[in-house]
């Protein structure tokens, strides 16, 4: 069942649009993540479903009904601000009570639910406290028990986690997680963070300029981006993208990269590659977990899917876990990224590989994906 | 090459330094202490001219009084309805605040909410209708009150101490509303408050310590207000404290120095009880709102 969607909804602020024809349908229960970079709409697109923001043309529809001309309160929407936006002159259980104040609940089942709520986030101990007494993580705890005492259809999150500290980030991604598995209820979460989108969401919108650019899985999203956009702002370190064309050389299908020399590329290996009508102009996109250097990896030294070229390193990156290596290849510099150690220093040469079959071809005009 | 201070420049050094804070502090102590005398002084004047007797005020001028007497404060209670021009003036400068702060609260919450775009002019407006002298509007409420019938009554007063309360009212809760962050009051709507509940319940307890700093600031000019009072009223039994001050001066030919000092010193009473109880709020209150 579709409990959230949006048919060609649009908004402008003064002669700017801010968002144009977004169309899309949340499933029930499910985690969506709202992705893009800033001033892409994504935040103007969740104040519009909990109705802080006026709808232009289109229409929204939770649970099945057009909300466009409803109040916030009459949405069955809770929502979850950047800043928290607790109620400093409450304690923390009266910010959780507000809403079931507002809804005249009786003062028994508020206290019911208010203190389901807290068991739930463990916020038991602090029910007595100002919000001007809560850390960061606190804080952020209580805004989630203040929308989900309401029991609402659909929560909305916005950039909840953008003021915390790395740490308390990768904390509360799981408790929020957590929390959906327990709630099982329809969650839209508004972020900038590409890994925050990949980690907690079922589904992801990526949104560009006011438009949807791709809707999927986080995993389609990495595996199938649809352009050059998607597949250059999902990934990190970011996409390879290499310009060229395909020809035929002495018989064999080759990526002719500008200015430099032929790469052939083994039969069936990079299907997008051939539908691309000769001298067209394309981007070549692989990933830098996609590329190998001699000795790591697993690619056996006669695996004739991977297609050779030379670069020389100019930057070593070590994380701990993995080796970032940029190295000066094709006329212009490629990302490189080894799971685990790899000894290497800037100015060595190597003859690295790319896996093409996990490649992706693009049109360089418009930036679609040829495939 | 970093050059080492001989010890005899270091000590030199340390010397410095230590004289710095000692001199700093002397200066602004002793540029606070000079402010305080300005200040306080006229204060101390009129208490101590208030119990003393009439030829220590006017002929001997003494600094501390020699022989203490509560003559003054005796004949004003006796000889001037004081006490009902002070009750007077206490009921309608509470009124206006609690219209002024009411109507300034809304009209600002408005102006930094809804009408964005428009805000900053209507606000300069009520500013500069603030800076108009009451002596330039006399005439004009004069004449419009009097149509109204409202000349010599309390009700008229109360009008025309409104017309310069509410701009400044307005401009200083405007500031204060800026401060508070807009998304509280969205959250209190999504939680399910309607737009009065919002105003209310989220966004007027943070305020608070603007209305304070307001309703001190608009007390203190209501009880002040000298101009409209002795214009528009002319009944003993409504008059406000500022007229009974300028009846004792009599007209500049027989001032009555010990009753009026006794006035004067029973006027500034209740607003410096306010003012102390209140200070806390009322630096806060600037503190928040930018009023500078």
């Amino acid at each position: 069942m579709v409990q959230v969607a949006f048919s060609s909804v649009g908004k402008d602020f003064g002669k700017e649009a801010v968002l144009r024809d977004v169309e899309f349908e949340v499933p029930s229960g499910c985690f969506v993540a709202l992705i893009g970079p800033s001033g892409c709409g994504k935040s103007t697109l969740l104040r519009m479903i909990a109705g802080l923001e006026h709808i232009d043309y289109g229409e929204i529809y939770i649970g099945g009904s057009a909300v466009n001309h409803l109040a916030p309160k009459d949405r069955d929407v809770a929502m979850v601000f950047q800043n928290y936006a607790l109620y400093p002159h409450m304690t923390v259980a009266e910010n959780m009570l507000f809403t079931l104040r507002m809804a005249r609940c009786t003062r028994e089942e508020s206290n019911n639910r208010m203190w389901e709520a807290a068991r739930i986030l463990g916020l038991e101990n602090l029910l007595d406290r100002y919000p001007r007494h809560l850390s960061g993580g606190q804080r952020q705890r209580v805004a989630m028990g203040r929308a989900i005492v309401r029991n609402p259809k659909v929560f909305l999150f916005d950039e909840p986690l953008s003021n915390l500290d790395a740490k308390l980030r990768v904390q509360m991604r799981a408790e929020i997680k957590r929390l959906h598995q327990r709630l099982g209820t329809t969650m839209i979460f508004v972020t900038h963070d590409q890994v925050e989108a990949m980690t907690m969401a079922e589904q992801v919108v990526i949104l560009r300029d006011g438009r949807i650019e791709q809707v999927g899985t986080p995993i389609e999203l990495y595996d199938r981006p649809t352009n050059v956009f998607v597949a250059g702002f999902i990934g990190s370190p970011a996409m390879n993208l290499l310009g060229g064309t395909f020809e035929k050389v002495h018989g064999q299908h080759c990526f002719v990269p500008q200015n430099g020399v032929p790469i052939p590329i083994p039969p069936g290996t990079l299907v997008g590659s051939e539908n691309v009508s000769p001298g067209q102009k394309c981007l070549l996109g692989i990933r830098p977990e996609h590329i190998t250097l001699p000795g790591p990896g697993p690619v056996p030294e006669d695996d004739e899917t991977y297609g050779e070229i030379p670069a020389e390193v100019a930057l070593v990156e070590v994380t701990g876990l993995d080796t970032h290596i940029v190295a000066s290849a094709l006329n212009g510099e490629i990302t490189i990224l080894i799971r685990g150690r790899f000894d290497t220093v800037a100015g060595d040469k190597h003859l690295i590989r790319l896996n093409f079959p996990l490649a992706h071809v693009f049109d360089a005009e418009t930036g679609e994906r040829l495939d | 090459m970093t050059r080492v201070p001989h010890p005899v420049q270091k000590q030199a050094l340390r010397r410095n330094r230590q004289k710095i804070p000692v001199l700093k502090s002397i200066s602004v102590y002793g540029g606070v202490f000079l402010l305080l005398l300005l200040v306080l002084f006229p204060f101390y004047w009129m208490v101590t001219a208030s119990i003393k007797n009439f030829r220590e005020i006017s002929i001997e001028r003494t600094l501390i009084p020699r022989e203490v007497s509560f003559q003054n404060y005796t004949d004003l209670f006796e000889q001037t309805s004081i006490l009902w021009h002070l009750f007077n003036t206490a009921w309608i400068s509470c009124f206006v605040t609690v219209v002024t702060v009411t109507l300034a609260s809304m009209s600002a919450y408005v102006l930094t909410r809804f009408l964005t775009p428009a805000a900053e002019w209507i606000a300069r407006i009520s500013l500069y209708a603030y800076m108009v002298p009451s002596i330039v509007l006399i005439i004009p409420f004069y004449i419009g009150l009097q149509m109204a019938g409202l000349v010599n009554t309390h009700a008229g007063l109360i009008l025309s101490y409104l017309s310069f309360t509410l701009p400044l009212g307005i401009w200083m809760m405007r500031a204060c509303f800026q401060t508070i962050p807009k998304t509280m009051e969205e959250a209190a709507v999504v939680d399910g408050a309607n737009r009065f509940e919002a105003f209310f319940l989220i966004a007027m307890p943070q305020a608070l310590p603007g209305v304070i700093s307001t309703s001190i600031f608009v007390f203190i000019l209501c009880w002040g207000e000298y101009l409209y009072p002795v214009v528009l009223i002319s009944s003993d039994s409504l008059r406000t404290i500022t007229i009974t001050l300028d009846a004792l001066t009599g007209g500049g030919q027989n001032i009555k120095f010990g009753l009026l000092m006794a006035a004067s010193t029973v006027a500034t009473v209740p607003i410096l009880l306010i003012f102390l109880a209140l200070q806390k709020h009322l630096v806060r209150g600037f503190a928040s709102g930018g009023y500078e």
